[in-house]
């Protein structure tokens, strides 16, 4: 267990390196120069030539690389274009010439916002999709079934900016049925911060569910004809029980994978989302950072999803493997 | 007394997707007496599973119509309502499955599993889960399996502790009725002894009535007191197992018990087979307990089954019979046998096929470490094979067997030793794609399942004709030609040619691999269990077939089962494998006669 957790993290770092230099390497690649950016409209060539120089771009690539992997495990001291020194503690992701912050900061702020959107829609998702599937596999053939089936493909063929904006009007605008969408913190009260946020769980989670309520239906068909399940009735279970407690652990490796891959891209930003309801997540500032030129947002972003995919990969095979004592962790 | 189990007109039947209904019990009636162990015995197909099932109410009730009357303990189980049902199963009706690995949930201990099959049904109470783990542990030891394993996991249990653990939980709570279905089937002879042995033990001691579902007439031989033989659905014969096994009334009885090749059968003689395997579902149930339905004796060439299913149900008795060949020794194994004898005293001639020294591994570390952790399947096995004599190759399962086979067919590389064919050294043949194509021209292979090893997508004339494409310079016309005399010399028509495997009966599928197999005439045919994965009827046709050709043909054969009656009547020579290793080898009636091993004495015992 212990070999196999150091040999995991061991990969997801090899991955993350790699991820950070195919991202370093974009900064270069784009056809944006950082230092006038950074500069302003109004700076002269001279003025730029310092700038550049205080940012420390005119060293080659590599060094600057190194210089970032560096502040990424031991912080380092950053100048801003007026020279000042910044000093960016570890994990230091860069400092933003647009926003006129750290990166980490950039992001710090955002993050409980996605945090919260994310961890909602993943919850929405997870009871949603995975019980209409489980449900529709046990009454298969019915009307449930179809109802069920059909109501997940409606959300998977439906756009979040349609969606979005169309329950916002319904439920909000026209009827005062919800509360209008937005973030409070929740440490002001949980009643405001999840009133707030219900709406965009609501039309994240159910956009998302439909391929997770397939697959649990799958799944769950394959899995309630197996010889344990009835055994299990033969020792005088109802078969609802029966279902619940061996079909279902049956069926779950395959859907704790998928959640883990979902939860990874959620915690990474969800743009749409964001924008629909207003919500300032690090998606948005993913997003802007990519449009406004502001490459150590990029990359910071970049790496900050790919940080969250690698991890919550790994957590579902740690639960896989705990759901299943037949897998063994290589 | 009311019987323990009470089955009246019980009819179940299936509605398949289109609307189809398939009849897989169709009127069934019979006792089973408290105390009592009945055999329910018949072929695939025949609807014994279902019985089990439909008693236990475990049927899907969206798609199974379930009539006439099913009463435990006096207690009515068709109709009832779930509760009522729920009631009983598990506390007084309990079921064994064949396959314990399935059967029991690879998610939770052994323990929390028995436990839960006690608490079901304990009054609720306070002190209830702490009643159910210690009847769990006490079950465990009373099947002979330390306490102290009831933490651990189905996966890490052999198979017959995993069958062990099946029969304590179906028994933890002391029902009347023990429906064991098909319990030892998936075991090795002597583990299979040993369940069984426990079975009876157990039953003894409680008083628990079982309804041994099986398909093996030794099993029932060894612990029922009666037996009922099923075919179609239908009851066809029941009475004491003695009086069935030795004057059964029907036929159909008569050439079920006499199918399977025993210890005491004359080797090589012609084995009885059933006529026609039966249909399944209504088809037969117009045939009604017709005697006319069953012949006995026939050589396999003449009837066999030689028809696609689909065209099965229209015929009868009106095919031309044959006469019995009966329990005469061939005269041709007889010269063959003298003919072996003269050959050793002659001085060795060169074998057709050889290894010598044959190591084979499997996984482990590669690298450095080279070989730590590998799993070592052959560990230093010589055997010959000489050109014209049938060689068994028989152990339990994981003895080797397979991989020494597949070593010889050149798809699997030895890790050490010599393997020759012809003389010609063949160790290459795996990683050598030339050689073994070539080696595939004169060693042909037999394989066990007859459903997975033919195409689905392919037509019999492709299947049968690959090879002759492969390494003849035959057009078209002539490898159709080739194939129509081959599916003819196997029993089928030529007309079968454009048909496809799924449109064939097992038997039929494992006829047409052997015509696949006899395509190129191969100097060696290497049958890994060709007949373990058939019904004993059709097992006897296609062993009676693989007797016919051997001598028409002058075959060479290895041949590898687990079954030491079936060796012992087809082969020449036999090898006894045991963890990677031959353990005796000899003429098969020095073997079977005189066996110096303990291991083979023992499996010799465990053999019913």
């Amino acid at each position: 267990m212990t070999g196999y957790l150091l040999r995991r993290v061991l990969q997801a770092a090899v991955v993350l390196l790699a991820i950070t230099a195919a991202a370093f390497g974009l900064f270069y690649a784009a056809p944006s120069d950082p230092a006038l950016i950074a500069c302003g409209p109004k700076c002269d060539t001279a003025q730029v030539e310092a700038v550049r120089h205080s940012m420390g771009l005119d060293q080659p690539p590599a060094a600057q690389y190194l210089d970032y992997l560096r502040g990424l495990v031991a912080g380092r001291v950053i100048s801003d274009v007026d020279g000042s020194a910044i000093d960016c503690a570890a994990p230091c992701l860069g400092y933003s010439y647009t926003l006129h912050q750290p990166v980490l900061d950039a992001i710090g702020d955002r993050f409980p916002v996605t945090l919260s959107l994310a961890g909602g829609a993943l919850v929405v998702i997870a009871a949603l999709g995975i019980g209409a599937g489980f449900t529709a596999a046990l009454r298969r053939g019915t009307a449930t079934d179809r109802l069920l089936s059909g109501f997940t493909l409606v959300g998977a063929s439906v756009q979040i900016y349609f969606l979005g904006y169309a329950l916002q009007y319904l439920l909000v605008y026209s009827t005062d049925l919800m509360p209008l969408p937005g973030y409070a913190p929740l440490a002001d009260g949980p009643g405001a911060w999840a009133a707030g946020l219900l709406l965009p769980w609501l039309v994240l989670g159910f956009v998302n569910a439909a391929v997770f309520a397939r697959l649990a239906r799958s799944q769950t068909l394959e899995t309630m004809h197996e010889g344990y399940v009835r055994t299990a009735r033969g020792k005088g279970l109802t078969a609802l029980r029966a279902h619940v407690k061996y079909t279902a652990r049956g069926a779950a490796g395959p859907l704790v994978q998928l959640l883990g891959l979902e939860a990874g891209a959620l915690f990474g930003g969800a743009f749409i989302t964001e924008t629909v309801f207003g919500l300032g997540g690090v998606g948005k500032l993913a997003v802007d950072s990519v449009v406004q030129n502001d490459l150590p947002t990029v990359v910071g972003t970049v790496l900050l999803a790919a940080f969250f995919v690698v991890v919550f990969v790994a957590l579902a095979d740690l639960v896989v493997a705990w759901l299943d004592p037949r897998v063994r962790l290589a | 007394m009311t019987p323990a189990l009470s089955v009246r007109d019980l009819t179940v039947s299936f509605r398949g997707r289109e609307g189809t209904e398939t009849t897989a019990v169709d009127g069934l009636s019979f006792d089973l007496e408290r105390g009592e162990v009945l055999g329910l015995v018949g072929e695939s197909g025949s609807g014994k599973s279902t019985v089990g099932l439909a008693a236990m109410g475990l049927h899907d009730p969206a798609r199974t119509r379930v009539s006439g009357s099913v009463l435990v303990g006096g207690t009515e189980v068709v109709g009832a309502p779930d509760s009522a049902v729920r009631a009983l199963r598990g506390a007084r009706i309990a079921m064994v499955f064949q396959d314990a690995l399935a059967a029991l949930s690879p998610f939770h201990t052994v323990g929390a599993q028995l436990a839960e099959a006690y608490r079901v049904h304990a009054p609720a109470g306070a002190g209830r889960r702490a009643d159910a783990k210690e009847k769990a542990l006490a079950v465990l030891e009373r099947v002979g399996i330390p306490a102290a394993r009831a933490r651990d996991y189905p996966h890490r249990f052999s198979g017959g502790m995993r069958q062990r653990v099946m029969i304590a939980m179906a028994l933890i709570n002391s029902p009347d009725v023990l429906i064991a279905d098909e319990p030892t089937t998936a075991l090795d002879a002597r583990v299979q002894r040993q369940v069984l042995d426990l079975l009876a033990e157990l039953q003894e001691e409680s008083g628990t009535a079982v309804l041994l579902v099986t398909h093996d007439v030794g099993v029932v031989a060894h612990v029922c007191d009666r037996m009922l033989v099923m075919r179609g659905g239908r009851g066809l014969e029941e009475g004491p197992t003695r009086k069935l096994l030795n004057d059964a009334a029907h036929p159909y009885t008569r050439a079920l018990t006499g199918a399977a090749p025993t210890l005491n059968t004359v080797p090589g003689t012609r084995l009885r087979t059933v006529d026609d395997p039966a249909p399944a579902g209504a088809g037969y149930g117009g045939a009604g307990h017709g005697e006319s339905a069953a012949t006995v004796g026939r050589p396999t060439a003449e009837s066999g089954g030689a028809e696609p299913t689909s065209a099965a149900a229209g015929k009868g008795a009106a095919r031309p019979g044959g006469g019995h060949a009966g329990q005469e020794v061939s005269a041709a194994t007889a010269s063959r046998s003298a003919a072996e004898s003269g050959g050793a005293g002659s001085g060795p001639a060169a074998p057709l096929a050889e290894v010598v020294d044959l190591r084979v591994e499997f996984g482990g570390r590669r690298g450095l470490r080279r070989g730590r952790g590998a799993v070592q399947a052959v560990r230093g096995v010589s055997l010959r094979i000489d050109a014209g004599e049938t060689l068994g190759l028989v152990g339990e399962s994981g003895s080797g067997k397979s991989t020494t086979a597949r070593v010889l067919a050149g798809l699997q590389r030895p890790t050490s030793g010599a393997v020759r064919f012809d003389g010609r050294d063949i160790s290459r043949a795996a990683a050598d794609t030339r050689l073994r194509r070539e080696l595939s021209r004169d060693v042909q292979l037999v394989f066990q399942d007859p459903y997975a090893s033919l195409n689905p997508r392919r037509t019999v004339e492709e299947i049968v004709t690959t090879p002759l494409r492969v390494h003849t310079a035959l057009d078209k016309g002539e490898r159709r030609a080739r194939a129509a005399g081959l599916l003819e010399q196997v029993g089928l028509q030529a007309a079968h040619l454009g048909r496809y495997p799924h449109e064939f009966s097992g038997g039929q599928r494992q006829r047409i691999g052997i015509a696949r197999a006899l395509a190129l005439r191969p100097r060696l045919i290497i049958a890994d269990e060709p007949v373990s994965a058939l019904d004993v009827s059709v097992q006897a046709q296609v062993l009676n077939l693989l007797m016919d050709l051997r001598e028409e043909l002058g075959l060479s054969l290895l041949f590898v089962s687990h079954d030491l009656a079936v060796v012992r009547h087809f082969c020449d020579r036999v090898a006894v494998m045991r963890a990677g290793t031959v353990v005796e080898s000899g003429p098969r009636d020095e073997v079977f006669g005189d066996p110096k091993a303990p291991y083979t004495r023992e499996l010799l015992a465990a053999t019913m």
